[in-house]
């Protein structure tokens, strides 16, 4: 039976220089798989946020089953069967598996004594359910970032819910693992569980979506049954105007090795890595989710320590220590994960942007506060970063435009070798092409860049050429312009 | 014309939000309030007097505070100060009294002696990534002992003027020569914080010390430096004191330790960094003081002293937390 299990009527939302939601209506059937898309700053994650209780509406109704709620907290929300599966992680580092999974439903023996036997149980019975085969009792902080996005998942079903928000749950999922989530989906959808599916990547929509909300701007453009429509018609619908497709086609013919690497060993995570990389050239780095790209890059960056190998940088043999050692000599690196990794929550975006620059800007020791105004404003116009003034703190900032603020920062630094691990995560379809497009004209400018993603199409689209690495081993290079997205995968699982 | 006035109007109250929204306008609001209140009691508050005593009395903390708080904005604790201004008071005093170095080159001695504790926390705490707050407390307890050991409890007398002028003298008879101490470090630090790189890659280590590293920020000699700097701070004020009092205990800065963090977050300074600065530690200072002033002028009984400040400071941070919960957690 077909019943509203989930009803939002006239939500708004405002931060300090921004309304990220208004008057936005959306609803949620049972069984139902409802996508929610749109671009950086549309309002996706904010609408869901204020549903599963982490922050609370201006004004507005929610009904959930038939029953208006106030929903005032996060754990609210999960007694009233919302289960929100967020896009950063949030995984208690030091205890087990199992007992992330059952965080907050921990059930008890007698009084206040936990019963560890039956929450291994349990836990053990979702992860069969998700097809995330392995130990339990393994610490949280030893796994993947795709196993741990599997235990977030399955904490939400440890409590039972009926409403459950994946927030862009792909976007570290290898093929297999997205294919299990989805079959998961479907029979969550089976149970009658009604599910919002927030993501970037619109083909996902088409293949496992009901129906899909588009939001722009904050607001709610339309709402669609997925199966009248096509991509196109929704990306167009995203941004407003036509999308132009971007595509490879440039021959690179240079010779000049900027950055060679010989037999890096690493003691747990990569064994002979050896690669060059030309001056001007744009690499990529391919692989599945834990194939030790990432902890390549730390070692050249001088972030972790690698057991034997050299890395050669210019011509010359170089022994990085630090990052400001790796930064000094000409090498840059967009972190992976930028809550943790990129921006410095308490400060402005002017601040995080310049952060590098402090120095070059500065005159006998004082920064000049004018010029960073000046380059913040510019990249902030140049990248569309959506925000009414630099002086905002980025931590309000959606997390696809903090990542443009990062993404600028780098580009202001102006390092030889600058290298971007996985640029668009979290990007809507239009920035991320926009990205491309910005890496592409460095590269046409003389820079050399490193691109690490887990999106095949993506280095197939920027790359002139790239490696493949699967479990710490190195497992080919090749030409982009000569293979496949199934060439890669091959090469990768040999 | 309405339209006009209403920007005009909505204008000013968006201005008042902005000044009334900061914490160091409502600790000092807060300040003046008590101060009114207690006047009310003994008219003698407002007096020249007890102003001027108040501002004698808080300089001294209020030095050891900045240093606090270069150190709380990194998102550490140092719990030496008290010890290492009471090394430098009985070094200091030991060599003017016993030796004919001038006093001046004492001073600079005992700075120096102020450097090389601090230095010696901050190596421990960078090298082997040991919390703050167990090698600063060790490292105040080795201190302490060691003056133990050096005076046996005995008190150092006969400072020499050139030194005490220092503490009891005032510039044109009026700002005493600590307050002066207080008010131009107080100066230099802010513009270091606010002005200069290296005041804001503290703030950035404070904020996230993983994305500061990735942006080529020194961290390990950022923290030496402030551990440094907080070392000569407590040696400053150590001194100070001594040339104010004319004699040096071993038991000189012994309850120093929480007035200066307390200071420091009433003023808005966050305990898990990132956040604060050298105006909202002296109005947190200038706050503390009127309370225990007020209690005096009042006739409370001292004991209630602590138990106010106590419930103070948990305001302050209540207030503090509130706020930060209030910004949003945006993605």
């Amino acid at each position: 039976m077909e019943q509203d299990l989930l009803r939002m009527i006239k939500i708004n939302k405002g931060f300090p220089g921004v309304r990220a939601l208004k008057d936005v209506n959306f609803d949620l059937r049972e069984g139902e798989v409802h996508a929610l898309v749109g671009e950086n700053g549309a309002g996706k994650s904010t609408l869901m946020n204020v549903l599963s209780g982490m922050l609370q509406k201006d004004s507005g109704q929610i009904f959930v089953s038939g029953v208006e709620l106030a929903i005032t907290s996060p754990s609210f929300a999960i007694r009233n069967s919302i289960g929100m599966v967020p896009q950063e992680l949030n995984i208690v580092p030091e205890i087990s598996v199992a007992e992330n999974i059952c965080l907050g439903v921990q059930s008890r023996k007698v009084g206040f004594i936990l019963d560890w036997k039956e929450t291994n149980r349990k836990a053990k019975e979702i992860m069969q359910r998700l097809g995330l085969h392995m130990d339990p009792h393994k610490t949280a902080c030893l796994c993947s970032v795709a196993q741990l996005q599997m235990v977030q998942i399955g904490r939400a079903l440890a409590f039972g819910v009926k409403i459950v928000i994946l927030d862009e749950p792909t976007s570290s999922l290898t093929y297999q693992e997205k294919e299990n989530l989805f079959q998961v989906v479907r029979q969550l959808r089976q149970d009658h569980v009604g599910i919002i599916f927030i993501t970037h990547h619109i083909d996902e929509v088409e293949e496992i979506s009901d129906r899909v909300t588009i939001m722009r701007d904050g607001e709610n453009v339309e709402t669609l049954h997925t199966k009248d429509t096509s991509i196109r018609e929704i990306i167009t619908k995203m941004s407003g105007q036509e999308e132009i497709f971007s595509v490879h086609n440039r021959e690179f013919k240079g010779e000049d090795i900027l950055l060679k690497v010989e037999n890096l060993c690493h003691k747990t995570d990569y064994r002979n890595v050896s690669f060059d990389v030309k001056r001007g050239e744009v690499f990529g780095l391919a692989g599945l989710v834990g194939a030790g790209r990432t902890e390549v890059i730390m070692t050249i960056f001088g972030a972790n320590r690698a057991e034997s190998g050299s890395v050669y940088f210019k011509g010359s043999q170089v022994s990085i220590n630090t990052p400001k050692e790796a930064i000094d000599l000409g090498i840059g690196y967009l972190p992976e994960e930028r809550r943790t990794q990129g921006i410095f929550p308490e400060l402005s975006i002017r601040e995080n942007l310049t952060m590098p620059i402090l120095k070059r800007i500065s005159r006998y020791g004082v920064i000049d506060t004018n010029e960073q105004h000046k380059i913040t404003e510019q990249y902030i116009r140049n990248l569309q970063i959506k925000t009414t003034s630099d002086e905002n703190y980025i931590r309000n900032l959606s997390g696809g435009n903090q990542q443009k603020v990062i993404f600028a920062r780098w580009i202001e630094k102006n390092t030889e070798l600058l290298i971007l691990d996985e640029p668009t995560r979290g990007i809507d379809v239009r920035a991320k092409d926009e990205i491309h497009k910005l890496i592409k004209l460095l590269a046409e400018e003389g820079k050399t860049i490193i691109v690490i993603s887990s999106e095949v199409t993506e280095l197939l689209d920027v790359a002139d050429r790239i490696m493949i690495m699967h479990e710490g081993n190195v497992k080919g290079i090749v030409n982009a312009g000569e293979v496949s997205q199934q060439d890669i995968l091959r090469i990768a699982l040999s | 014309m309405k339209q006009a006035s209403n920007t005009a109007k909505a204008n000013t109250l968006s201005l008042a939000k902005k000044v009334f929204g900061r914490t160091e306008v409502v600790i000092f609001v807060a300040t003046i309030v008590i101060m009114v209140v207690s006047s009310f009691f003994n008219s003698a508050v407002f007096s020249q007097y007890n102003l001027s005593t108040m501002i004698k009395q808080m300089s001294f903390i209020t030095i050891v505070a900045f240093g606090q708080t270069l150190v709380l904005i990194l998102g550490d604790i140092d719990l030496s100060v008290g010890s290492v201004a009471a090394m430098a008071a009985i070094f200091s005093a030991k060599i003017m009294t016993q030796t004919s170095i001038p006093p001046y080159i004492v001073f600079a001695l005992g700075l120096l002696l102020g450097a090389l504790c601090g230095l010696f926390s901050g190596f421990f705490i960078t090298q082997f990534r040991i919390t703050p707050f167990i090698i600063t407390l060790g490292a105040s307890q080795i201190f302490t002992g060691i003056l133990n050991v050096v005076t046996e409890g005995r008190t150092i007398q006969g400072m020499p003027e050139s030194f005490t002028i220092l503490g009891q003298g005032s510039l044109g008879g009026i700002l005493p020569y600590p307050a002066i101490f207080m008010l131009v470090l107080g100066a230099a630090i802010f513009f270091v914080l606010k002005h200069t790189a290296f005041g804001r890659h503290l703030y950035a280590i404070g904020g996230n010390e993983i994305a500061a590293k990735l942006v080529g920020i020194s961290v390990k000699k950022c923290r030496m430096t402030v551990f440094m700097l907080s070392g000569i701070f407590a040696a400053l004020a150590g001194m100070l004191i001594t040339a104010r009092l004319g004699t040096a205990q071993p038991t000189i800065g012994s309850t120093w330790v929480m007035p200066t963090v307390t200071a420091a977050v009433l003023g808005g300074t966050s305990m898990t960094g990132g956040r604060g600065g050298v105006v909202g530690t002296i109005v947190g200072a200038l706050l503390t003081i009127t309370i225990s002033n007020a209690i005096v002028t009042m006739r409370i009984s001292t004991y209630w002293e602590q138990i106010v400040i106590g419930m103070v400071v948990i305001t302050a941070v209540l207030i503090d937390a509130l706020r930060t919960r209030k910004s949003g957690i945006a993605t």
